[in-house]
């Protein structure tokens, strides 16, 4: 499963149908900012009562998100043991250098900008779930969920 | 022999006339009876008379004896010399003058039970033991004997003695002792003085011979002739004191400088006059031809009757001492001028902190004169507070005598004031220990204005800078994102096209063309952002209650779309400001109020008003909308920040309120309790005034 962080619903909306088109059996979970983000991996806010909340095997993460910003949701998912293994992907349409620098500080696993060219975008799709799925050996997935021990 | 012959010529002839007269031999025999009797009784009256006379001879001889021992006596017993008799063989004193007991400490009893031992200290005894065995001489006088007294204290005497062969049937010694302690002491004192006379006599010779200078004694004419000159007039004038005295090779006068002769002469009978010592200072030319300078001091001898008799004084040569003077003058007239022409104010002060001394710069630094610097403080100078620091800053230099440096204000009474930068350090006196303090100011109040402004502009730049980088951000990522969605659309179009999925086409285009329209939105704020501070429009009175209502009228669409009641104060104040700025401000907030609706059912309610009970007022835009929690409160304004991605809003809208009421000098602020509370936008206005219409 594939836990998209993405503010802007056409980016969103390219994201997925390009995903499915190369990966159709992935599922993708699209939250819309930070803070939602946090409150579904740590089980919080209106997550704290939902049963089934499986941890996803990738997080792509825009940078610039509402409330809390993708960079600190990503010091958060890396500041905690069960988490930390889970690959996340910046993909934003930020290529300053800053924040590339800032990104893999906090222990990003990689970071995309997002192709301006329809086809390129394509093959961004197309390529990251080959990576990820195809040819990158996964961690095992974590036991169980945290709740509220960040 | 008178009676002798009386009574041999009796017997002779008074026979021879008794057979004159008388011729019987009966009345011979009667006659001659009675002229036996008669005899008898002429020689017994005689020998009577003669008796009587031997017997007051005898008499007065005795009495005269009585008075020779009382004499006598008299002579030992009050004899102002201590004087005593001592046996010659047990030593017991036998008797003693009424001087010795006085002298000694004992009274008569008691020295007659002493023994001649009793007056010798112990220590004496054994050398006064040996001395006895010359008692045979007659008479002896030995000097140098110690004696005790009965108080203990000891005397030194001379004793004078003679024997006594039979005194009270025993060989005795009569000593008289004479006390010569003080007389030793008088002796002493007086060889001393004599030889301190000496000494003083010795040492002033030698003093007048090693004298760095000539002592003399002169007549007081023309040719200073002097009468006594001491040896080290060698070593001034260059000339032997014999050859200056009384002038027989050369007279004092003639040494004298030409040039300085009238002076000196002057000089002399003006001071020589008031018969106190005096000075003078000139020139002598030495036997070698060297012009030299000479300091004489000098004073006039007088007799009783006030008429001068002569000038005693004492010569010596300073021409080096003048050479260093003139040096030194020279220096310190050079110094002064270095001090006088350095551009910084410098002062030195006494330990006291009294200003002794400053340069030039100083005074016209401070405005002040000589007279409002010299011997004052640094409390006539400054104000009470910086007087205190000074105060405080000296007394830790004293302390520690290390230099000092450090920045501060000087404020004058009359407000002026500078900052400098002081430096501070401690000079040493003539005995090396602290004198006061110099200090020097450098004037740094066009650096540190320089620097305040340098400061603002820093800040400024980089709150500039911060902004524009987070434009250049947005920039990148704000108007890219649109490009993004637009070219990705674009593709899917084409991918829709070929599918034939209409429908899909019809949605995809209305993301393409929402996509534009956010890029359009994006740039007008961004250009309406630009144009703040550098496009400015002049300030005028307005009536806020004036603007809301154009304001609302403008927003009359987007009012009656979301079913917003809004609600103004009447009677807001007049402000003095940028008016078509503070339109958009209003535009800003209300559009906001109208546009972040808690929920749905809720419709909107707006009000607009002013709290004039603050100083300054502060007028808000409150509304019932979805609030702001309070970590956002602030972050809000940033530019480009939203908080709902989802919202139309470019994220300027805010930022845009905050520059403009920046730009006229107040603030602004949202007091929200949460989200879903409500929220309320304040601002103030430092242009605002109460309502003329009140």
């Amino acid at each position: 499963m594939i836990l998209l962080v993405e503010d802007n619903p056409d980016h969103a909306e390219l994201l997925k149908r390009s995903f499915t088109r190369y990966s159709p059996d992935t599922a993708i979970l699209h939250l819309w900012d930070g803070e939602e983000t946090l409150d579904y991996l740590f089980g919080r806010g209106k997550y704290a009562l939902s049963g089934e909340r499986p941890l996803p095997d990738l997080i792509l993460l825009d940078l610039k998100l509402p409330k809390i910003d993708g960079l600190q949701v990503l010091k958060r998912i890396k500041a905690v043991e069960s988490l930390r293994s889970i690959p996340v992907v910046m993909l934003t349409s930020s290529d300053t250098e800053k924040d590339v620098l800032k990104a893999y500080k906090l222990n990003v696993n990689s970071y995309l900008v997002k192709p301006v060219e329809f086809n390129r975008f394509l093959d961004l799709a197309r390529e990251l779930g080959l990576y990820w799925f195809r040819w990158n050996k996964r961690p095992p997935a974590p036991q169980s969920f945290i709740k509220d021990n960040e | 022999m008178v009676y002798l012959f009386a009574g041999f010529l009796w017997i002779l002839f008074s026979d021879l006339l008794l057979a004159v007269w008388i011729d019987d031999a009966d009345t011979m025999r009667i006659a001659q009876t009675y002229k036996g009797w008669f005899f008898i009784l002429v020689t017994a009256f005689l020998l009577f008379l003669l008796i009587k006379r031997s017997f007051k001879r005898l008499e007065k001889t005795r009495n005269n004896l009585n008075q020779t021992l009382k004499h006598y006596s008299y002579l030992f017993h009050h004899n102002p010399q201590p004087m005593w008799v001592y046996d010659f063989e047990s030593l017991d004193i036998l008797d003693a003058n009424r001087a010795a007991q006085k002298d000694y400490g004992y009274h008569s009893g008691e020295f007659l039970t002493m023994s001649m031992l009793d007056l010798i200290p112990a220590e004496d005894i054994p050398s006064f033991k040996e001395s006895l065995r010359e008692e045979g001489l007659e008479y002896q006088r030995i000097s140098g004997i110690r004696h005790q007294k009965s108080d203990g204290s000891i005397i030194e005497v001379e004793m004078i003695s003679h024997i006594l062969p039979e005194y009270q049937g025993r060989k005795c010694r009569m000593v008289i002792a004479n006390d010569i302690t003080t007389r030793k002491k008088a002796f002493e004192s007086l060889k001393k003085n004599e030889r301190a006379l000496k000494e003083s006599e010795r040492q002033l010779q030698t003093l007048l011979s090693n004298l760095p200078g000539m002592a003399y004694r002169c007549k007081n004419d023309l040719f200073w002739t002097m009468l006594f000159v001491s040896k080290g007039c060698e070593q001034v004038v260059g000339y032997k004191a014999e050859e200056l005295e009384n002038s027989s090779i050369i007279s004092y006068g003639k040494i004298i400088h030409p040039q300085d002769r009238k002076r000196v002469w002057r000089e002399v009978q003006n001071k020589v006059s008031t018969q106190r010592k005096y000075p003078i200072v000139y020139r002598i030319i030495t036997s070698k031809g060297e012009v030299r300078w000479v300091w004489e001091q000098a004073q006039g001898v007088f007799d009783e009757e006030g008429k001068l008799l002569f000038i005693e004084g004492f010569i010596t040569d300073i021409t080096h001492q003048r050479k260093t003077e003139k040096a030194l003058k020279h220096y310190g007239d050079f110094l002064r001028t270095i001090i006088d022409n350095i551009p910084f104010p410098m002062y030195y002060k006494d330990i006291q902190g009294k200003y002794m001394g400053c340069n030039k710069e100083f005074y016209r630094y401070l405005g002040k004169t000589k007279e409002e610097v010299i011997g004052k403080t640094v409390d006539d100078l400054l104000i009470p507070s910086q007087a205190a620091q000074s105060k405080a800053k000296d007394r830790e230099l004293l302390k520690t005598k290390e230099h000092q440096k450090y920045e501060t204000r000087i404020t004058f009474p009359d407000g002026k004031s500078m900052e400098v930068v002081l430096h501070k350090s401690v000079f040493l006196n003539e005995e090396g220990e602290p004198g006061g303090i110099i200090g020097v100011y450098f004037d740094i109040s066009d650096r540190v204005m320089a620097e305040n402004i340098i400061k603002k502009q820093v800040e400024e730049l980089e709150r500039i800078n911060a902004e524009l980088e987070r434009f250049t951000y947005t920039v990148s990522h704000d108007l890219r994102s649109p490009l993004v969605t637009i070219k990705g659309f674009l593709g899917m179009l084409r991918e829709d096209l070929e599918a034939g999925n209409f429908e899909q086409m019809e949605m995809d285009m209305q993301r393409i063309s929402n996509a534009t329209d956010k890029m359009h939105h994006l740039l007008e704020d961004l250009l309406q952002l630009s144009r703040i501070g550098r496009v400015g429009n002049p300030f005028t009175s307005f009536s806020m209650n004036g603007v809301v209502g154009e304001v609302l009228e403008y927003l009359d669409g987007i009012i009656r779309e979301n079913q917003c009641s809004i609600e103004v104060q009447t009677n807001l104040p007049v402000v003095f400001a940028d008016r078509s700025r503070i339109m958009e401000v209003l535009q800003n907030l209300i559009e906001n109020a109208v546009k972040f609706k808690a929920d749905h059912q809720i419709k909107p309610h707006i009000t607009i008003g002013c709290r004039r009970e603050l100083d300054p007022p502060v007028f808000y835009v409150q509304d019932n909308g979805i609030g702001i929690a309070p970590l956002y409160q602030k972050k809000i304004f940033g530019l480009f920040n939203k908080l709902d991605q989802a919202s139309r809003g470019t994220g300027i809208g805010l930022a845009l309120v905050q520059r403009i009421i920046e730009f006229h000098g107040g603030r602004v602020w949202v007091e929200s309790e949460g989200t879903g509370k409500g929220s309320r936008f304040c601002f103030t206005l430092p242009g605002s005034f109460e309502s003329l219409l009140i």
